[in-house]
């Protein structure tokens, strides 16, 4: 004896109602826009009041932080010639550094022009290997700030 | 010669063999010569042992320094420890396809050799499979990735290796990747006999048996290399958790999950006959997905931490094999569908073949969702794939959901997506732990549905009972500082996901005691002995089945150590020496910063006295930086933590002010985080005892 077809039905819409449910349930904020930085001076209003991904290098120079406080940074960040300046609030990663490549995560502030971040993913310059290059044997100091 | 020109000639030594064997076993298959197939037989036994050759010149490279050779150059390090120098074998890309060369070819001989006799027909193909696998791989070491391509030095140039990342310079790295790779790679053998069944069309359970032990295997080191994944994760990452969605730890799940999805469902063709297709549907996935899972990491289509770095050749290496897999694989399931039809049908929903097969769904289901969502992000890089989301799915997308928005850039796809998805399949995987043992073959009747389930239900009930009032009353005695899991303003409030893994977590929990009750009590009546005695014997008798239900027990404590992640606190903050914070129920004192260096690195340690209620110390946590000194630019963090059973107090720094004495802190509260490494011991306990299985020791999947 075989399914009964009610009972076939019953599962169908038991395992499609299953799936909608979770499709319907917000999964918040997992899937985000990753844009480059070009691509948010481009059409700033375009990312109003939406959290998203933002990929650039950050300016040699413009690091600023205020010391004795809890993460607090200002940057700019840069691809394709263009810049957006970040506000930076969280305590950045080990391998944050100028020149170096960030993806930030966050959203424009209510002018519009800067980046306000409490996320940040940082990659190194280069490769581990041709990073190693030019790193010699020489023992380096801890840094002391 | 030198050794770089001795290991590329035995690495083509090695292509040539592989070719010629599957030419034998393919020429020996087609005109039934015992003698052409004894000759493909030698030629597996032969690639291992020149494949066992290469490795060992590899490995003899790194040991004498070798600089010459460009591997061993950018790996290797003469003040390395020897342990170091031996694993930096696999360390980096070339030498770990190496390394799955070698493992491949050593599977490939030990399991041609157990089933030359008892599983003769078979032979031929699986070998030709075999061969053609390993071809693959050598074919990608000999034009792409060879590990003793030689490093030309301008004179005077300094003779010295650069050394291993020292991310990876942890123990737990020793044992994680060669795991997985045994996991991975071991699900060659299985694939193989599968494919030689619909070849030959003896596809009846005879390949089944012969592969049964090879799946446990995969599945097991499959396992061991995840959990070692979670754990180098955890203490070296610093980030206060195990697991991330990362595309390389998804990459070890992918065929984890079909693994264990198999393993299930082979005990339903045993007994009942049934779902012969979708057995041979999961061993080809599986072993798919630990092509999928290293062309993720190998070829750098994927945006991860510990991506091996991109290689455009290899990425279309990998996408040419899998095509193929996918091709042949699905022409050989359509040419022998007659012979593989079911000898029976699902009769009721309330049988275990249906409990097995909703297992199987959920777990094949979140294997190709994960394996969808992993590479999804690179899809919306494509031009092209924009297009078509834009033109053909989005309109339909629209009509589901009102706030879809077109593609117009790469997204990304972040933890929380997975866990919104992949908790509640967890939740129904825990219930059917719990339930499919339980319930008859064929149907079951309300009457024995009531005699199993009482017991399981009410403990379900007592246990989420307890839970939903106890923890808020454990936390509601101080306010919950910093960021806390299911809080709001400091308060502890009810989290469901938790609360019903805490349930379901009494409920399975129930059915295994109970079944164990059962066993030992019918043992005992049918003639006097202890108890112990009793378990034993059961134990001995239906290894499959009891050990199984050990698994089945490793998995409830996991998930009991998973619920615990619904209660945690994250702390980020800055202390000043002396300064004491609240954490929990702990409270942390900032006792000093120390400052030492070794051979390869400064170091930074802050010294966190962690103290109970009562003042009294508990422990002290030594979180560091390390700056090595090939890689200054880049310290690593080292977390460190205070464990128990109820919950780590969980520490890494992210900053430390010398002149100050200031530390920034991440602190985290991580509520039973170590009975996930508990549950997995046990875990791997009953796998043990399940593949101790002896021969025709078919009682266990009453």
């Amino acid at each position: 004896m075989a399914l009964s077809t009610t009972t076939k039905i019953g599962l169908a819409v038991v395992v499609a109602g299953a799936i909608g449910l979770m499709v319907a349930l917000d999964p918040g904020e997992g899937v985000l826009e990753y844009v480059y930085v070009d691509q948010v001076t481009a059409e700033p209003a375009r990312f109003e009041g939406r959290t998203f991904k933002v990929h650039g290098t950050v300016v040699e120079g413009s690091v600023k932080s205020k010391k004795g406080t809890t993460g607090d940074y200002r940057f700019v960040v840069e691809h394709k010639g263009q810049r957006l300046a970040v506000h930076y609030t969280d305590i950045p990663p080990d391998t944050f550094q100028e020149g170096g490549e960030v993806i930030l995560t966050g959203r424009l502030d209510a002018e519009g022009d800067t980046f306000e971040s409490e996320e940040m993913s940082a990659k190194c310059p280069s490769k581990y290997e041709d990073e190693a290059k030019v790193a010699g044997g020489a023992p380096s100091t801890p840094r002391k700030d | 010669m030198t050794i770089s020109t001795l290991g590329t000639i035995a690495i083509l030594v090695l292509f040539i063999m592989t070719v010629v064997t599957a030419a034998l076993a393919l020429l020996g298959a087609v005109r039934h010569s015992e003698r052409l197939v004894e000759g493909a037989v030698q030629g597996i036994h032969g690639i291992f042992a020149v494949a066992l050759f290469a490795s060992m010149l590899l490995e003899y490279a790194f040991l004498a320094g070798d600089y010459t050779i460009q591997y061993v150059q950018q790996n290797g390090h003469p003040e390395m420890p020897v342990f170091y120098k031996l694993t930096a074998f696999w360390g980096s890309l070339d030498g770990s396809l190496l390394f799955w060369v070698l493992l491949l070819s050593l599977f490939s001989s030990l399991s041609i050799r157990a089933n030359r006799q008892r599983h003769r027909v078979l032979i031929p193909n699986a070998v030709l499979v075999l061969a053609l696998i390993i071809g693959f791989f050598s074919a990608l070491l000999l034009f792409l990735k060879n590990p003793f391509a030689p490093y030309i030095l301008t004179p005077g140039a300094a003779m010295q290796g650069k050394g291993m990342n020292p991310l990876l310079q942890n123990p737990y790295m020793i044992f994680h990747p060669p795991s997985l790779y045994l996991g991975m790679v071991s699900m060659a053998v299985p694939f193989a006999f599968g494919m030689a069944a619909m070849i030959t069309g003896h596809v009846d359970s005879a390949w089944q048996r012969s592969v049964r032990r090879w799946v446990l295997f995969s599945w097991l080191f499959l396992s061991v290399g995840l959990v070692l994944g979670g754990l180098w994760a955890y203490e070296e990452l610093g980030w206060g958790g195990y697991w991330a969605w990362d595309p390389v730890e998804n990459a070890g799940l992918l065929p984890w999950l079909m693994c264990t999805a198999f393993l299930h469902s082979v005990m339903v063709q045993e007994r009942r006959g049934m779902l012969k297709v979708w057995n041979l549907v999961l061993v080809i996935s599986s072993f798919f997905m630990t092509i999928y899972g290293t062309f993720l990491t190998r070829s750098g289509v994927v945006q991860s931490v510990h991506a091996f770095g991109e290689s455009p050749e290899l990425a279309w290496s990998f996408g040419i094999l899998m095509i193929t897999i996918i091709v042949v694989s699905t022409a050989l399931l359509v040419w022998r569908w007659p012979l593989l039809r079911s000898r029976n049908e699902l009769e009721s929903i309330v049988s275990r073949e249906f409990a097995f097969l909703l297992n199987n769904w959920l777990f094949f289901g979140s294997s190709v969702f994960v394996a969808i969502v992993v590479i999804y992000p690179t899809l919306t890089d494509m031009e092209g794939f924009r297009a078509f989301y834009n033109e053909v799915a989005y309109p339909l997308v629209k009509m589901v959901s009102s706030d879809a928005q077109p593609l117009t850039g790469r997204i990304t796809i972040g933890p929380s997506f997975y866990n919104h998805y992949m908790s509640p399949v967890g939740l129904a995987l825990l219930f059917l732990t719990g339930f499919g043992p339980l319930v008859a073959w064929r149907k079951t009747t309300g009457q024995s549905l009531v005699k199993q389930f009482l017991g399981p239900l009410v403990a379900g009930l007592v246990v989420m009972v307890l839970a939903a009032v106890l923890i808020p009353l454990v936390r509601s005695s101080q306010d919950v500082q910093g960021v806390c899991e299911g809080c709001v303003g400091g308060v502890q409030v009810m989290s469901l996901t938790g609360l019903l893994c805490f349930g379901l977590c009494g409920f399975t929990f129930w059915t295994i005691v109970q079944e164990y009750v059962r066993g030992v009590r019918v043992r005992r009546r049918n003639r006097p002995q202890s108890v112990l005695e009793a378990l034993i014997g059961l134990m001995m008798k239906a290894r499959r089945r009891y050990g199984g239900y050990i698994v089945h027990l490793g998995v409830v404590l996991m998930f009991f150590g998973f619920a615990g992640n619904s209660y945690k606190i994250e702390r980020k903050l800055q202390m000043h020496p002396g300064e004491v914070v609240e954490l929990d129920d702990y409270r942390i004192r900032h006792d000093g910063i120390v400052a030492t260096q070794d051979w390869q690195k400064d170091m930074l340690t802050v010294r966190l006295t962690v103290l109970d209620d009562e003042d009294n110390e508990l422990a002290v946590l030594t979180p560091a930086k390390w700056w090595y000194y090939q890689l200054k630019e880049q310290p690593t963090t080292e977390a460190s933590r205070y464990m128990a059973l109820e919950g780590d107090v969980y520490s890494s720094i992210a900053d430390v002010q010398l002149s100050t004495g200031w530390v920034r802190v991440n602190l985290y509260y991580n509520p039973l985080v170590n009975w996930v490494w508990v549950g997995f011991a046990i875990m791997l306990m009953g796998g043990i005892v399940c593949i101790g299985t002896r021969k025709g020791d078919a009682e266990g999947v009453s």
